[in-house]
């Protein structure tokens, strides 16, 4: 009896440790966390807006952003902005890498989601769901909340 | 050294004179007395949705002059709401001898009407103004703004357009006083607004 006791104790306890494995394997959506995230409020007729927020990847695996949807607009993209040649230039990035134990600030005048052709006015009040796809194909959704930007804070 | 090569250090050499006398010129004019630029800016004329208007329209105001457009999804909106909470900082009186400009860097698709509209948004005594690519082009050159369309096949009617993102601050004599960078802060515009109003 002893040892069938024993024996099961074991089975419960590798099937309990087999169910914690893929959370601790490190799904992207689960490890990366979403904080401050918003949208910016734009003017009537704008075409574009773009989205900031906090990403802190807390797993032990190098993550990274490989695309984003919404239906707030026609094209989602990345973006950087990169002073050059006296001009602030935005340019698309294709990843943003997420490495693990640190964390990414898209905020203005840096990296952000980009939305273009838009489909309705983001308005204060509103919420926006956006879609993001990991580099290990998961993906996560957040709604988040549109802000008026009141002038930029400044960096060092 | 083969010809073009030549040609391209001269070209080179030449910029970077440029670039120093500028530079100094720069730093001169800053400790100097406040007499603002003499030689960048000036006057100009340009499309608003209300018809033309011209820099000499607001000869005894203080007018600050931004080069955007309204497909800037950051940099033009961030800028622009950061004059927004400086001019909410004026006493009233103080406000109504201040104006803003944006001048459009991408009069393809910133019609007036679309201007008036965007403008409106940040504040009631901002104006847009447009004009065809010529016009635009010889007021940057007065004001030396760099621009530049970006060109990318697969942007389409998406695309962006670089450009400085320096906000000039305009005298009551419409001479050039100041220049306030992109990321200044609300209280920046302030002082530079306050400066601005006591010459
Ligand atoms: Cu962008």
């Amino acid at each position: 009896m002893f040892r069938v006791k024993n024996v099961l104790t074991l089975l419960i306890f590798s099937a309990t440790a087999a169910m914690g494995l893929p959370a601790h394997a490190g799904n992207a959506a689960d490890e990366v966390v979403i904080n401050h995230a918003y949208v910016r409020a734009t003017p009537p007729g704008a075409q574009t807006s773009a989205a900031f927020m906090v990403l802190e990847n807390s797993g032990e695996v190098d993550h990274a952003l490989v695309a984003a949807s919404s239906g707030l607009g026609k094209k989602v993209e990345f973006h950087n902005h990169i002073m050059e040649e006296g001009m602030m230039k935005m340019r698309q990035v294709m990843k943003i890498e997420l490495p693990a134990g640190t964390h990414v600030t898209l905020e203005p005048g840096g990296l952000h989601v980009m939305f273009m052709g838009l489909n309705q006015r983001p308005e204060m009040g509103d919420t926006v769901a956006l879609t993001l796809t990991f580099a290990d194909g998961s993906e996560t959704t957040i709604t988040i909340p549109v802000k008026m930007i009141k002038g930029m804070k400044k960096h060092g | 050294m083969n010809q073009s090569m030549k040609y391209r250090a001269a070209v080179a050499l030449f910029l970077l004179m440029v670039v120093i006398v500028a530079g100094v010129g720069y730093l001169l004019g800053q400790k100097g007395p406040v007499e603002g630029f003499k030689k960048i800016g000036g006057e100009f004329v340009l499309q608003s949705a209300a018809g033309p208007v011209a820099l000499s329209d607001f000869r005894g105001k203080v007018v600050l002059i931004s080069f955007g457009y309204t497909f800037c999804p950051d940099v033009c909106p961030t800028s622009l709401a950061a004059i927004t909470g400086g001019l909410n900082q004026l006493a009233p009186e103080e406000l109504a001898q201040v104006k803003t400009i944006l001048v459009s860097v991408d009069p393809d698709r910133d019609t007036p009407k679309k201007l008036a509209e965007y403008v409106k948004f940040f504040h009631p005594s901002m104006v847009g103004l447009t004009g065809s690519h010529e016009e635009i082009a010889r007021v940057a050159k007065q004001y030396v703004v760099l621009y530049r369309k970006v060109e990318d096949p697969e942007a389409g009617e998406y695309y962006s357009v670089d450009h400085s993102s320096t906000t000039f601050v305009i005298g009551r004599d419409s001479v050039v006083r100041s220049f306030v960078q992109h990321g200044a802060t609300p209280d920046e515009f302030v002082s530079a607004i306050r400066t601005a109003l006591l010459d």
